[in-house]
């Protein structure tokens, strides 16, 4: 076998010697053949006549051993290459336009699929990642998560015993001020923090760089103040310089201690596109307690590492046993209902699921649109295979004739195809690193877990496209041809017209094509729609003039109502004598922001509670964010510690208590922390959206900041920032007078966030934006390579056709005629495609609304696309690949009636 | 005696190519007269079909090839046995002489 190989390669490599070698052999044959024979008599000439026919003839004894070197298939296939590219290099236009567009389906292709391997397929990157699981107490009918509320996930830690670790974290981060050295009034750096229990690293397996994890004490309400850095804070503030460890720097004006750093490229955080950054920059102890005003609110997270030996379902069994306990010990659970409306559970997850489940929907979508713009690709391009396939009929006759084989046919058709898709896919390798940075760069979409791709990766995807391609692209025209293949195409005379079957098949490519096509062009526009629809929807505010100014109270010098107080009072003071302010307020929990969840029992005893989102608010708020009052009144100055607890609800609120028609005056029982307080209904106010324009508008109460207890303001402020609204008069640019203002209530605050109304809630639209433009932009690339296709095909008809044409024109048809004629047959065709691509796309929205319902999108966006939003989008589709097929079919058409008759009878 | 060549069965050129090297190295020209030599013209040797054989031969490794100066001066291509080339000879011989002796022995019965 060594020998046959080494043989082998011998040949490929010299070649040229084993040939000369070859010949003087032979030679030296025929010379002493010859001399044999003239020794018996026979003249000069006809000894060497004998020696060649005693030899069979030298020529076919060189092609025997030719053929016996093994190397014949290696031989044939490199022939047929080089006849392939010789081809490609004579119609230039036509290489140059498959390639570029083989080069950008596959890019994109390859750059998607990548993607969606390197976020969705990847293992997290912790030992034995697959036993970490999400622990969550939520919905039946809820996507992977791990949200639980303080009170439940203690309870677990307590009695589940299928875990050989749990931990106990807030999922995002939020701002807090850090300064290193003396002077709290300089150098302040925001950084994001995140509260994790000290369970936490150890339960991922991650270990700190430097120093140690948190101890029990540190994780305890009263123990020594801790922190941890990440890598990327190190760098930038630190220098990574190794005393940092055991230093004490402030956060928020406290003084902490820093125990340790965690390794470069910890990328455990948060896609929620709100949140400050997507992975913290610093971690503090939880301290989850029960005094904690969020405590009984899902406020928290919680991840779990199994025991060994313990399996998922063993886990959720035990999660099952484990809710009547849980109901037992916490009574109140019992009657809290999601968003949703069900009844909430213990459930447990792969943690890798709950990681990805905000993202997977959309890239899954992409994924398949990004395919279906590759098959219209590789349609296309078979499309004008078939053609020139068909252009090559004499030539197929001979080959045949010459002794050719049906395989060697077929290679040779291929050829051409293959080192089409071959050089698509090297050059779709380079441009998909291209794409794939500038969707990156763009796109709103936090990725965490995405690192740069592979050239193997790449490569690994390549390979396969290459061969899908060839295979879509070149063996289904080829094989075509070959069966067509008949003696009499040997005749060089012309056939009238073109076969039918070739004609059909082109013609089915094309339909499939424009089926696709607008399948694609629909789901753009159902996006589109729904993106449009989003943007309409009022917030509840009016956005106009409105900016707002964010900071973070933290620390022990806000832990209290007085000093809140002071600084808010302080700053809305000034603000308000601002030349060009018409009106300011301040709030805890902004709208498009996060705030504090809080549960409320259903009042005329229900005995169920929902969770309500409670806002703090100075008097005037309502003015200056421009909601009306729909009755009763605003809090005022006098609503005071000293004065009965007051509330403002919003009207969806009123609903779903069933307030009745006059709401003000009844008294709610609001829940925070351990203690319930009976609040007073004293004013209605308009409805806005909370979280985002897609969920319908929040349950909203809001609260006086002066009605609250030292300790409300002690958490809330630690999680949640305080916001100043400012509405002024258009002309007024504030930036300066606020951070001015600011800096004069309290000199080390600084401003965490300073933007305007509107650029939040463009914010907000970012995702939506970007999926509908994605899909637009894919669709539009499909709609080009079909007219693309539609044109070839079409040109190609008239220039078979010309003679019947010329025919036609001699006996009396008019250029309108012609033209209508061969118009007639893209617009047929691509009404059969519409008709196909319309039944699909009705399947449309369930597709969608999957991909709707990532946190971006929730279930009540999309399942009010009715049909009426269906059918206007299908509509619209086929519209715009009527007009393009139209555009398409008008140029061959217009050269098909220019035919002059004697010149078309002429040709061959 | 005069009747026409008999046809060499398939593969058994091979056999007898390894054959006429056993004792010493062989240009092409060489191996061929000593076939037509030693059968007494029995069997049809195409001379044509030799050098492809050759050729298989060498890929297999059985034999190996050297250029060499030849009798009257010429350079020729010299092949010679190689010991895989050696126990191949062995096998196939005996596998033949088996085949022949079975096959005689069939037609003696019959």
């Amino acid at each position: 076998m060594w020998n046959d190989l080494r043989y082998r390669l011998r040949v490929l490599f010299s070649r040229e010697r084993m040939e000369k070698e070859l010949d003087e052999e032979l030679a030296f044959h025929l010379e002493h053949e010859a001399e044999k024979l003239r020794g018996s008599g026979i003249s000069e000439g006809e000894a060497m006549r004998g020696a060649r026919l005693a030899i069979g003839g030298t020529v076919q004894v060189q092609q025997k051993v030719r053929d016996g070197r093994g190397v014949l298939l290696w031989d044939e296939c490199i022939g047929d290459l080089r006849f392939a590219l010789r081809q490609l290099k004579r119609s230039a236009v036509f290489t140059l336009t498959a390639l570029a567009t083989l080069a950008l389906s596959i890019g994109a292709t390859i750059a998607v699929v990548a993607l969606a391997n390197s976020v969705l397929l990847r293992p997290l990157p912790y030992p034995q990642q697959d036993r970490l699981v999400g622990i969550s107490f939520s919905g039946s009918s809820a996507h992977a998560n791990n949200d639980q509320a303080g009170s439940t996930a203690d309870f677990v830690k307590e009695h589940a015993r299928s875990f050989q670790s749990m931990t106990v974290y807030s999922e995002g981060s939020s701002g807090a001020n850090l300064t290193i050295g003396r002077s709290a009034s300089e150098g302040a750096v925001q950084v994001a923090v995140q509260g994790v229990d000290r369970a936490f690293f150890p339960t991922l397996g991650v270990r700190p760089l430097l120093g140690r994890n948190f101890t029990e004490e540190e994780d305890r309400r009263t123990g020594p103040k801790a922190i941890l850095l990440s890598y990327g804070l190190w760098q930038r503030m630190f220098q990574e310089s190794p005393d940092v460890v055991d230093s004490v720097v402030k956060l928020n004006g406290e003084s902490v201690t820093i125990v340790g750093i965690i390794p470069k490229g910890f990328s455990f955080g948060t896609d929620d596109p709100r949140a400050l950054a997507p992975v913290a920059d610093v971690w503090q102890p939880l301290k989850l307690d029960a005094s904690d005003p969020g405590y009984a609110g899902t406020n928290y997270n919680m991840t779990g590492r199994l025991r060994d030996g313990v399996t998922l379902v063993q886990a959720q069994q035990e999660m099952n046993s484990l809710d009547q306990p849980l109901f037992d010990r916490h009574p109140y659970l019992k009657q809290w209902l999601t968003i949703t409306n069900e009844a909430p559970k213990l459930r447990v997850w792969p943690l890798k699921d709950v990681v990805v489940s905000d993202v997977r929907a959309s890239l899954l979508t992409l994924t398949a649109a990004v395919c279906a713009v590759l098959l219209v690709g590789c349609l296309n391009l078979a499309g004008l295979m078939t053609a020139r396939a068909s252009r090559r009929k004499h030539e197929i006759a001979l080959r045949t004739a010459l002794g050719a084989t049906r395989g060697s046919i077929l290679r040779l058709l291929v050829a051409e195809c293959l080192v089409l898709a071959v050089a698509g896919c090297l050059f779709g390798m380079i441009t998909a690193g291209f794409i794939q940075s500038l969707f990156l760069k763009s796109s709103p979409i936090v990725l965490l877990r995405h690192d740069s791709t592979s050239l193997l990766t790449e490569l690994a995807i390549a390979l396969p496209l290459a061969f899908i391609v060839t295979v879509i692209s070149g063996l289904l025209p080829s094989s075509r041809a070959l069966k067509r293949n008949r003696p009499d195409n040997l005749q060089a005379g012309h056939t009238v017209g073109s076969s039918l079957a070739d004609v059909r098949l082109g013609k089915t490519l094309l339909i499939v094509q424009t089926a696709l096509t607008v399948v694609l062009l629909a789901a753009a526009s159902l996006l589109l729609t729904v993106f449009l629809r989003l943007r309409a929807t009022p917030l509840g505010v009016e956005a106009q003039h409105l900016t707002v100014a964010q900071v973070n109270l933290k620390g022990e010098s806000y832990s209290a109502l007085t000093p809140t107080m002071q600084f808010i009072d302080k700053v809305l003071d000034r603000l308000r004598r601002q030349p060009g302010v018409h009106h300011a307020a301040a709030v805890n929990g902004f709208p498009l922001d996060r705030g504090l969840n809080v549960a409320m029992n259903l009042p005329n005893g229900q005995q169920r509670s929902v969770t309500v989102e409670l806002r703090l608010v100075t008097p005037d708020y309502f003015r200056t964010m421009g909601m009306p009052l729909l009755a009763g009144r605003d809090i005022t100055d006098e609503d005071n510690e000293d004065s009965p607890q007051v509330i403002v609800v919003s009207e969806a609120l009123v609903k779903r208590f069933e307030l009745g028609p006059h709401p003000v005056g009844q008294s709610l029982n609001g829940m925070w922390g351990k203690d319930k307080r009976p609040v007073t209904v004293v004013g209605v106010v308009a409805d806005a959206h909370s979280h985002s324009l897609a969920e319908p508008p929040a349950l909203l109460a809001y609260e006086p900041f002066r009605q609250q207890s030292d300790k409300t303001f002690k958490t809330l402020n630690g999680w949640f920032p305080t916001s100043f609204a400012i509405r002024s008069a258009s002309t007024t640019d504030l930036a300066g007078a606020v951070r001015q203002t600011i800096h004069e209530a309290d000199a080390g605050m600084p401003v965490s966030r300073f933007t305007t109304m509107q650029a939040m809630i463009d914010g907000s639209l970012a995702r939506p934006r970007f999926l509908s433009s994605l899909a637009i932009s894919f669709a539009v690339f499909a709609v080009m390579l079909t007219v693309i296709g539609l044109f070839g095909l079409l040109s190609y008809q008239v220039s078979e056709r010309t003679r019947e044409i010329g025919v036609r024109i001699a006996l009396g048809a008019t250029r309108g005629h012609i033209l209508g004629f061969i118009m007639r047959r893209g617009v047929v065709l691509t009404l059969l495609g519409l008709a196909i691509g319309s039944l699909t796309s009705l399947v449309l929205p369930r597709l969608i609304r999957s991909m709707m319902n990532d946190s971006v999108y929730t279930a009540g966006a999309v399942s009010n696309a009715d049909t009426a939003g269906i059918v206007a989008s299908v509509a619209a589709a086929c519209g715009v690949m009527l007009l393009a097929a139209v555009f398409a079919s008008y140029v061959p058409a217009r050269r098909a009636s220019t035919i002059d008759p004697l010149e078309a009878l002429r040709t061959e | 005696m005069g009747d026409k060549k008999l046809e060499l069965p398939q593969g058994t050129l091979d056999l007898l190519i390894l054959k006429a090297i056993e004792l010493k190295p062989m240009h092409g020209w060489g191996i061929s007269e000593r076939l037509q030599l030693i059968s007494r013209n029995v069997i049809q040797v195409q001379q044509g079909s030799l050098y492809p054989a050759l050729h298989r031969l060498e890929r297999h490794g059985w034999i190996t090839a050297k250029w060499a100066v030849s009798e009257n001066g010429r350079r020729a291509k010299y092949y010679q046995l190689s010991a895989k080339g050696r126990k191949q000879l062995a096998q196939e011989a005996n596998d033949w002489n088996r085949l022949a002796v079975a096959v005689s022995e069939i037609l003696g019965m019959a």
